[in-house]
C-alpha cells in the first residue's frame, strides 16, 4: 500500500512538471503584452519618452526581458515556494488577493454539500428501490427539469421569485453594505446573503446527482448477491443499505472526487450571477483581463488538487470495495 | 414517529436560522443619509494614487481628496481653488519658464485635525516624482513638466529645482519653458496635499535655496512600511485625508467600500461640503442591477447605456420609483483608420467609407435610440461644442449616406483602374485600383475586429456590403483585443496589415490634441494611434496649445478650425456617442450629473429628502 502511494506521488510530480511546461507554453503563446497592460491606464498622462522608460521598467520587473526558458524556471521555482507572482489587475501579489475569494468559495461549497447529499442520497435510493412507481416517475420528471435548465436561467428565476417578487433574500453580494456588528451578527448576515445562491446550487445539483445515485443503485440491486441476500431472509433495509448501497458507492466515489475539487474552484455562473466574490469569478475575470499570473496559479493549484483527489479516490475504492487491490 | 419528529425539528431549525439571519440583517441600522451606488466595475483594495485606474476607486479617491490648488469646475474649466489658495501669482520668467506661487489658507486641516501646510503639498510632488515611489511599484505621471524633474526623478539630484518651499503656507512650481505656452497650464499645477506625517513619518521637507528636497529618512523601505503594508498601509487604508469624505471601510469579501463625511472639511471651490453621511459603492451585475435599484438594495446607478437597460430604468421612472438624468458620453465608438499605409492612407478613401455608411441608422440600432452621432473629434458634452453647436453642425460634413458621393471621392482620388491597369468598369470589375508609386494598389482594406461585439456585427451588415457597390472590399478578421491593440499601436508587429479597426475612445478633460495629431514619430502609437502625419492639422493643434489660457474666444476659434480639418481628413469615423443615464432613488435631490461632472462631484452637492 505504502509503495503504491509513493509510486503515485512520484507520478504526481512528473505529471505536474509536464503540465507546468505545457501550461506555461500555452499562456506564453496567448497574444498580449503584460507590460503594456500594466501601464495602459497611465498612458495618457505620460509623454512618449516617460512611457517608454516605464514600459521597459515593467518589462524588467515582469522578467519579460529574459529568455523564455529562464522565465519558465523562475516561475516554476517561485510557484514551488508559493510565490504565485503579481496580479496585473489587482496590482498586488496573487497570494494576497486570492485569500478572500477562496474563503468565500469554500464557505459556499461546503454549505451546499450538506443539503445536496442529505437530499440526493435518500431520494436516489428511494427512487431506485421504488423504480417504476408514481413516486419514481415524479422524481424523474422533476430532476430532469432541474438537470436540463441552464444554471443562469434557474438563478435568474429564483432571483425573480425570491428576491424581487417576494423579497425574502438579497439579490446579490456577500454582506449587507457597511454593516457593523458582532462576529456572530456578521456571520449570520453572510449566511443570509448566501441563502439564495445556496438554494440555487442545491436545486441545480439535485437532478444530476439524484439520477446518478438512482442509476448506480438500480445497477447494484440487479446483482446476484442482492438476490442471495434477500433469499437469506435479510431485512430489506439491510439489503439496501448494507449490501446494495455499499456496492453502489464505487461510482459515487468518482463523483465525490469532483465535488471535493469543486469546493475550491467555485461556480462561475453562480458567483457571477450573485456577485459572490469567489474563485470562479476571480478566474474568469483573470482570463478576461489576461491576468495570467492569477489564472496560471489557479490552474496549477487545481491541477495539484485533481492529482491528489485522484489518489484519494483510488485509495477510497479499496476502502469501499475489499475486492479492489491497490498495486 | 422519531423520523417525523426529526424532520419537523429540521424544518423548524432551517426556518428559524433563516428568520434569525434575516432579522440580523434587518436589525442593521440603515442610516437615513446613506447612498449606495451600484457599479459593474469592481472596487478593488487600492485607495491611493499610483496603483489603480478603476473608475469606482477613482470616485472614492476623489471624494477623499480636497484642497487642491487647482480644481475642475462644473462648467468644464480649471480654476485656482479659492478655499485652499486665497492668493497666487503666475510669473513668466526670462528663460521662458513660468512660476506659479501659491499662498495657502491658514485654516486647512486633515480629517484627523492635523494642520495642512505647504510641506504637505510639496511632499505630494516630491513623493510622486521620487525614484523611491517608482521602486515600490507606484505609477505617477507627476512632474515631467516641472523644471528639474529629470535630475530629481533619476536620483541624480536630491533637490527638485522647480519646486520651492517658501514658508509654512507658501510654495511654488516652475513649469519648463518647452511646455509653454500651454492653454491648460493651470491643470499642470493642480496639487493636493499628502499627509507627510502619515506617509513619511520622521521625514521633513526642506528647501535650502536650490529646490525642495526630502530628508535622508525618506526611503523605499519606509514607504513599503507606511504605504504597502497589507491591510493597514496608506494604499489600502488612507485614514488621514483632506476631502469631503473620509475612508470608512473596504470589505474585500464582496468588494464593497464606504466613505463617510469629513466633519472638518471646509468645502469645495463653491463651498460644497457634502450632506449625505455615508456613500457606499457596491458591485452589481447588468442582469440584475435594475432589480437591485427597484428593491432598494442600491440607491443609484450611473452611466447606464444600451437600449435594454435604459428602457428598464425608464420603466422604473414611469412607476415613480426612480429619477434620472441623462447626458452624452465624453467620447464615441468609432472606426479608426491607419493613415500611413494601404488604401486608408488616402483621406478620400476614408471619406468614401464614411459616405457608404448610414451612421444615423447605425447609431439608432446600436444604442437602441439612446445615442447621437458627432462629426468631429469631440464629445457632445464638451463646452466648445455646446457653445457652438449650430455653427459646427453647419460647417462640419455629416457624411450622409450617399454612394454616389462615395464613388466621386474615389474617382477624384484616382481609384479608376481595374486589376489589369485598365479603366475600371462598374458591373464588370469588382475592385478598384490606383497607381501608387508605379504599382497598382487594390482598394482592399483589412479590418481587425473583436469577437462578440455588436458594433462589428453592424459594420459587417451595414458597411461591408455597401462598399462593394463602389468597388471597394473590406475583409474582416476577428482577433483578440490585445492583438487589435498591437496592430493599432503597431507594437510587436513586423509588417502592419490592418488599415481599419473598430473600438471606443474617451476624451480627457485636458485633451492634448497636439500629441494625438503630432507628426513627430515619437508620438506615433502612443498618442497618435492613427499614424496620421498631416502638417496642417498639427499646426492648428500646436497653435491651440499656445493659446493664452484666458483667451477662450481664441481657443474656440482654433478648436473649430481643428474640427473642420479633422472632419475633412477623417482619421476616425465617429459611429455613435451614447446617451448615458443616471438612475437614482427619488429621495436623492439636487443630483446634477454630466459626463464631465460625474458621481464624485455631483453627489457632494446632492442631499437626501
Amino acid at each position: 500500500m505504502l509503495k503504491y502511494v509513493f509510486k503515485r506521488l512520484a507520478y504526481i510530480v512528473i505529471v505536474f512538471l509536464i503540465a507546468s511546461v505545457l501550461l506555461f507554453a500555452l499562456y506564453k503563446s496567448v497574444p498580449g503584452d503584460p507590460a503594456r497592460m500594466m501601464l495602459e491606464g497611465n498612458k495618457a498622462s505620460m509623454k512618449p519618452a516617460e512611457y517608454e522608460a516605464r514600459y521597459q521598467d515593467a518589462v524588467r520587473k515582469l522578467g519579460l526581458d529574459k529568455p523564455v526558458f529562464v522565465q519558465y524556471f523562475t516561475w516554476l521555482f517561485n510557484t514551488l515556494r508559493l510565490d504565485f507572482g503579481y496580479s496585473l489587475t489587482y496590482k498586488m501579489p496573487v497570494k494576497e488577493m486570492i485569500g478572500e475569494p477562496m474563503k468565500n468559495t469554500i464557505m459556499l461549497n461546503v454549505w451546499s454539500l450538506i443539503p445536496v447529499f442529505a437530499i440526493t442520497l435518500p431520494l436516489g435510493i428511494a427512487s431506485a428501490v421504488r423504480r417504476g412507481t408514481r413516486f419514481d416517475r415524479s422524481v424523474q420528471i422533476i430532476t430532469i427539469i432541474g438537470y436540463s435548465l441552464p444554471f443562469f436561467v434557474i438563478a435568474l428565476l429564483f432571483i425573480f421569485l425570491l428576491a424581487v417578487k417576494i423579497p425574502i433574500f438579497p439579490i446579490s453580494g456577500v454582506q449587507t453594505p457597511a454593516l457593523r456588528g458582532t462576529p456572530l451578527r456578521m456571520f449570520l448576515d453572510k449566511l443570509y446573503h448566501m441563502a439564495l445562491p445556496l438554494i440555487v446550487m442545491v436545486f441545480t445539483s439535485l437532478g444530476g446527482l439524484t439520477r446518478y445515485v438512482r442509476a448506480t443503485m438500480i445497477e447494484a440491486l440487479r446483482m446476484d448477491y442482492i438476490r442471495t441476500a434477500r433469499a437469506k431472509g435479510l431485512s430489506e433495509k439491510v439489503v439496501i443499505y448494507s449490501h446494495a448501497f455499499r456496492n453502489a458507492l464505487i461510482p459515487f466515489i468518482t463523483i465525490m472526487t469532483g465535488w471535493f475539487i469543486s469546493i475550491f474552484s467555485g461556480s462561475v455562473v453562480i458567483e457571477r450571477t450573485f456577485l459572490w466574490n469567489g474563485m470562479g469569478k476571480v478566474i474568469i475575470d483573470a482570463l478576461n483581463q489576461q491576468d495570467f499570473a492569477v489564472s496560471l496559479a489557479m490552474v496549477m493549484f487545481y491541477l495539484v488538487l485533481s492529482l491528489i483527489g485522484n489518489l484519494v479516490m483510488d485509495l477510497s475504492y479499496g476502502l469501499a470495495d475489499p475486492r479492489v487491490r491497490l498495486e | 414517529m422519531k423520523r417525523k419528529l426529526f424532520v419537523l425539528l429540521l424544518i423548524v431549525a432551517v426556518v428559524s436560522a433563516s428568520a434569525f439571519a434575516r432579522g440580523a440583517a434587518e436589525a442593521a441600522p440603515r442610516v437615513e443619509t446613506q447612498v449606495i451606488l451600484g457599479s459593474s466595475t469592481q472596487v478593488n483594495a487600492d485607495f491611493f494614487d499610483g496603483w489603480t485606474n478603476s473608475a469606482t476607486n477613482a470616485y472614492l479617491k476623489e471624494l477623499m481628496t480636497g484642497y487642491e490648488t487647482v480644481v475642475w469646475t462644473k462648467e468644464g474649466r480649471y480654476i485656482v481653488n479659492p478655499i485652499s489658495v486665497p492668493s497666487y501669482t503666475a510669473v513668466d520668467n526670462a528663460d521662458g519658464s513660468k512660476t506659479y506661487t501659491f499662498a495657502l489658507a491658514n485654516n486647512l486641516t486633515y480629517n484627523d485635525g492635523t494642520k495642512i501646510t505647504a510641506k504637505d503639498y510639496v511632499f505630494a510632488i516630491l513623493y510622486a516624482a521620487s525614484p523611491e515611489a517608482l521602486e515600490i511599484g507606484a505609477q505617477y505621471g507627476v512632474g515631467p513638466e516641472y523644471v528639474g524633474y529629470e535630475k530629481f526623478h533619476s536620483g541624480e539630484s536630491a533637490e527638485f529645482a522647480g519646486i520651492r518651499l517658501l514658508g509654512d503656507l507658501s510654495f511654488s512650481i516652475t513649469i519648463k519653458a518647452e511646455e509653454l505656452p500651454y492653454f491648460f497650464d493651470l491643470s499642470l499645477v493642480s496639487v493636493a496635499p499628502y499627509p507627510l506625517h502619515v506617509i513619511a513619518p520622521g521625514v521633513d521637507v526642506v528647501d535650502a535655496g536650490k529646490g525642495a528636497y526630502l530628508t535622508d529618512t525618506f526611503t523605499a523601505d519606509l514607504l513599503r512600511q507606511t504605504v504597502l503594508t497589507a491591510g493597514t498601509g496608506y494604499r489600502y487604508k488612507p485614514l488621514v485625508t483632506s476631502g469631503a469624505y473620509q475612508f470608512e471601510n473596504y470589505n474585500p469579501a464582496d468588494s464593497t467600500a464606504s466613505v463617510v463625511l469629513n466633519p472638518r472639511y471646509l468645502g469645495d471651490y463653491d463651498g460644497a461640503k457634502g450632506s449625505i453621511h455615508r456613500l457606499i459603492i457596491k458591485l452589481t451585475n447588468t442582469a440584475t442591477q435594475m432589480d437591485e435599484l427597484k428593491t432598494g438594495a442600491i440607491d443609484m446607478l450611473q452611466g447606464i447605456s444600451g437600449g435594454d437597460q435604459i428602457s428598464r430604468g425608464l420603466d422604473l421612472y414611469d412607476q415613480k420609483l426612480v429619477n434620472y438624468s441623462s447626458y452624452p458620453r465624453y467620447g464615441y465608438g468609432k472606426i479608426a483608420f491607419a493613415c500611413d499605409f494601404g488604401p486608408t492612407q488616402f483621406d478620400a478613401v476614408r471619406r468614401a467609407i464614411a459616405y457608404s455608411l448610414d451612421r444615423n441608422e447605425f447609431a439608432r440600432q446600436y444604442t437602441g435610440g439612446y445615442g447621437i452621432i458627432v462629426n468631429g473629434y469631440y464629445g457632445a458634452s464638451m463646452w466648445e461644442y455646446s457653445q457652438n453647436k449650430a455653427r459646427l453642425d453647419k460647417d462640419l460634413n455629416a457624411y450622409p449616406y450617399n454612394l454616389q458621393k462615395a464613388e466621386e471621392e474615389l474617382v477624384n482620388d484616382g481609384w479608376t483602374l481595374n486589376k489589369d491597369g485598365k479603366p475600371f468598369q462598374k458591373g464588370v470589375d469588382a475592385i478598384r485600383h490606383k497607381m501608387v508609386d508605379g504599382t497598382l494598389m487594390p482598394l482592399v482594406i483589412e479590418w481587425a475586429n473583436t469577437a462578440n461585439n455588436p458594433v462589428s456585427d453592424l459594420i459587417s451588415t451595414m458597411l461591408v456590403p455597401e462598399v462593394r457597390k463602389i468597388g471597394m472590399q473590406i475583409n474582416g478578421t476577428t482577433v483578440d483585443f490585445s492583438v487589435l491593440l498591437d496592430n493599432l499601436y503597431k507594437e510587436n508587429i513586423e509588417k502592419p496589415v490592418y488599415g481599419m479597426f473598430n473600438l471606443g475612445t474617451g476624451f480627457n478633460t485636458t485633451q492634448a490634441y497636439w500629441y494625438y495629431y503630432s507628426t513627430d514619430p515619437e508620438y506615433f502609437g502612443t498618442y497618435n494611434t492613427n499614424f496620421i502625419a498631416d502638417k496642417q492639422l498639427e499646426a492648428i493643434t500646436l497653435d491651440m496649445k499656445k493659446t493664452d489660457p484666458q483667451d477662450l474666444t481664441g481657443w474656440v476659434e482654433k478648436w473649430i478650425q481643428f474640427q473642420k480639418r479633422w472632419n475633412h481628413l477623417l482619421p476616425d469615423i465617429p459611429l455613435y456617442s451614447d446617451m448615458y443615464h443616471d438612475f437614482y432613488n427619488p429621495r436623492i435631490v439636487g443630483y446634477e450629473s454630466s459626463s464631465t461632472w460625474d458621481f464624485r462631484y455631483a453627489i457632494v452637492r446632492a442631499s437626501i429628502k
